[in-house]
């Protein structure tokens, strides 16, 4: 049995369809990359998986270790052991990492007078290269893109998920960050047998992170699922108007004459 | 023996008691309807001696009856002083402790300093203080004098439908630096009260005064604080103030002059407003010196049925002052209520005053992040709240700042 098997998932959010059934399975220790042009409902995907409320299930099940989660809130899922990296993570002031990683990894917050709870999250920083002293920074205010990836991946790994959705966390980082990033994923994945859906638009942070399948989305739903390798260099020569009628007629034109010249 | 300036001040103030004028904001408070006279209390050898309850709710305020990491005592129990304790080589270094009216008898030069910065007639709650002031601290800092760790003045009040007034000067002689932790707080057992105070610092060129005001009432209490202080050149001035418990109504309006050139003040407010409490916080500075500086930041968390209304007044005099002003009220009920006042008067183009004000509910965004965490929504709410109000204080000692994240985070969990 699939950890994870998305069935004709269908969600709208204020009434907007932006699911239009979605079937996928992920295996357990399985890495799957998730593809797809802008807007195509990859963020869309992730928020409702991990129980976004704005993200109405209207038809369709998500069956984790077979259980349909659909009614459950965010909180109860990420008990069950999925984790989510945000792609935009919000600041929030007074909140301090060094409590959030704590507090990820199921233990009570943050006991100043006790040593060892501090070693916990520098650790915990240590493995995504952020210096000791972000443990008493409020969370993600005035982090720059790096760190905020760098944050939400220490975050994920504390809480030590069955599953986890990294949601772009190779974006605006420099090449230093996509290295480590990468490495650290691909460490986890292997020692502790979590799966993974990882959304990215470059095949960069793949070099690091060893995948299974790869799946191409759009409009809502998975159009193309198969090897990683031969759908990225598909992508890269050809764009998404390989797989998928969305340019407009006059673009596609033009792109084809490109390419033919 | 009393000195006449004294007698005479007191008589008068009696006098313009009669056609006093209610305060400008807040409900009018009947004052006669509280009793100034309360049962007398015995002075007591140690801190410890206070009964358990006593005991209990003064540390919520900062009070440590073991006194470690205080540079003194002043515990006032309804009307009577009950302990006053500093050491021998506080007072070698220059710093004196007294009773409001002890020190009026043994210093007869404070009349320079008697409601000097708090006008007597600024309403009737000055006034009432000025006429019938019953106890006080007055924390004298000699010249030069440098004391490291905060004095504590505890105001306790145990009798019902009292009133409790005193008044309360600090004078921080040039390149002094002192701290009061002045913690007000009432007997489990009281259930309606009324507190007026009137309190008047003055820092000296180069003096360095913390005053951190920590107030813990019931629901049924009235309280109406009254602050006035003047800062000279390069002198600085920051002004704490905690007010974690339920009330039924609060009004207060500390204002600042900043006379020196270069002086500077700071306040923080922290005001977790609970139950059906009408919070009515100010925070009013006037930047008089070349070069002056001065900042509010108000924080307050509102819950249940409570309202607050948050003021902030800069008023830039000179060219090259400097003033901001930050409030944000953060709201975790529907039927709370969140008002920010910012009041920015420039009297000169010179003069660089700004403002920030944000009042809402917690952002949908912030709840579901910690929730991806594991947190459940009530849990992701008490640590927002916790977060809000966790603005490192300045001076305030690293365990009372503990205890206020320890209290907010019960209150709003145990409420959601």
């Amino acid at each position: 049995m699939a950890l994870l098997e998305v069935k004709d998932l269908h969600a709208k959010v204020d009434g907007k369809e932006i699911l239009r059934g979605v079937d996928l399975e992920i295996g357990k220790g399985e890495v799957h990359v998730l593809l797809g042009p802008n807007a195509s409902g990859k963020t869309s995907l992730a928020l409702t998986l991990i129980g976004m409320p704005a993200y109405e299930v209207s038809k369709g099940k998500i069956l984790f270790d077979g259980e349909n989660i659909v009614d459950l809130n965010a909180a109860q899922r990420a008990k069950k052991g999925i984790g989510f990296a945000f792609q935009f993570p919000p600041a929030i002031r007074g909140v301090k990492l060094r409590d959030i990683i704590r507090l990820c990894s199921g233990k009570g917050p943050w006991d100043p007078s006790k040593e060892h709870e501090e070693k916990f999250a520098t650790e915990m920083l240590e493995k995504v290269g952020l210096p000791p002293n972000f443990k008493d920074r409020d969370i993600n205010v005035g982090f720059s893109g790096g760190e905020r990836k760098r944050s939400e991946l220490a975050q994920i790994l504390a809480m030590k998920p069955r599953f986890m959705v990294l949601d772009e966390p190779d974006s605006g980082v420099d090449i230093d960050s996509l290295k480590l990033i990468g490495k650290r994923i691909d460490e986890f994945v292997k020692e502790t047998g979590s799966s993974l859906l990882l959304i990215t638009h470059y095949r960069h942070i793949l070099q690091y992170v060893e995948s299974d399948f790869a799946h191409v989305m759009c409009r809502g739903k998975i159009v193309v699922t198969g090897d990683p390798e031969d759908i990225l260099s598909r992508i890269e020569e050809e764009g998404y108007c390989a797989y998928v009628d969305i340019c407009p007629p006059a673009i596609k034109k033009e792109a084809e004459k490109l390419m033919h010249d | 023996m009393f000195p006449k300036w004294y007698t005479e001040k007191r008589r008068r103030a009696k006098e313009l008691l009669k056609a006093a004028k209610p305060a400008k904001y807040g409900s009018d408070i009947d004052l006669n309807a509280f009793n100034l006279q309360a049962p007398p209390h015995e002075k007591i050898d140690e801190l410890t001696d206070l009964e358990k309850d006593v005991r209990e709710v003064s540390k919520l305020v900062g009070t440590r009856d073991d006194e470690e990491y205080r540079s003194g005592t002043y515990f006032q129990y309804d009307n009577d002083v009950v302990y006053l304790q500093h050491s021998k080589s506080l007072k070698e270094k220059g710093l004196i402790i007294r009773s409001i009216d002890d020190a009026v008898q043994t210093y007869p030069w404070l009349e320079k300093y008697w409601f000097k910065e708090l006008p007597i007639g600024l309403d009737k709650y000055t006034t009432y203080v000025a006429a019938n002031s019953v106890g006080g601290a007055f924390v004298w800092a000699q010249e030069g004098a440098r004391i490291e760790h905060p004095i504590q003045a505890c105001l306790f009040m145990g009798a019902d439908r009292a009133i409790q007034a005193p008044h309360n000067i600090i004078v921080a002689e040039p390149h002094s630096k002192v701290h009061l932790i002045t913690g007000c707080t009432v007997h489990p057992k009281c259930e309606t009260a009324a507190h007026v105070a009137a309190t008047e610092i003055y820092v000296k060129e180069g003096a360095e005064v913390t005053w951190s005001m920590i107030h813990s009432w019931g629901e049924n209490f009235h309280v109406r604080p009254r602050t006035g202080a003047v800062v000279e050149d390069g002198g600085t001035l920051m002004m704490n103030y905690v007010l974690l418990s339920p009330v039924k109504s609060i009004q207060m309006y500390p204002t600042v002059v900043l006379k020196g050139k270069g002086a500077r003040v700071s306040f923080r407010n922290l005001i977790l407003g609970r139950g059906k409490s009408n919070i009515d916080v100010g925070s009013g500075i006037i930047l008089s010196g070349e070069e002056s500086r001065g900042e509010i930041n108000s924080r307050a968390v509102i819950m249940d049925e409570a309202t607050i209304d948050m003021r902030g007044m800069l008023r830039g005099n000179k060219p090259g002052t400097k003033g901001h002003l930050e409030c944000r009220g953060l709201l975790l009920s529907d039927k709370a209520k969140a008002r920010a006042h910012p009041n920015l008067d420039a009297r000169t183009n010179e003069a660089d005053l700004t403002h920030e004000a944000a009042v809402g509910k917690i952002a949908e965004e912030e709840l579901f992040y910690l929730m991806t965490r594991g947190l459940s929504k009530d849990e992701a709410t008490s640590l927002i709240a916790r977060g809000f109000l966790d603005t490192d204080i300045p001076g305030l000692p690293p365990t009372l700042q503990a205890e206020i994240g320890r209290i907010v985070s019960m209150t709003t969990k145990e409420v959601m």
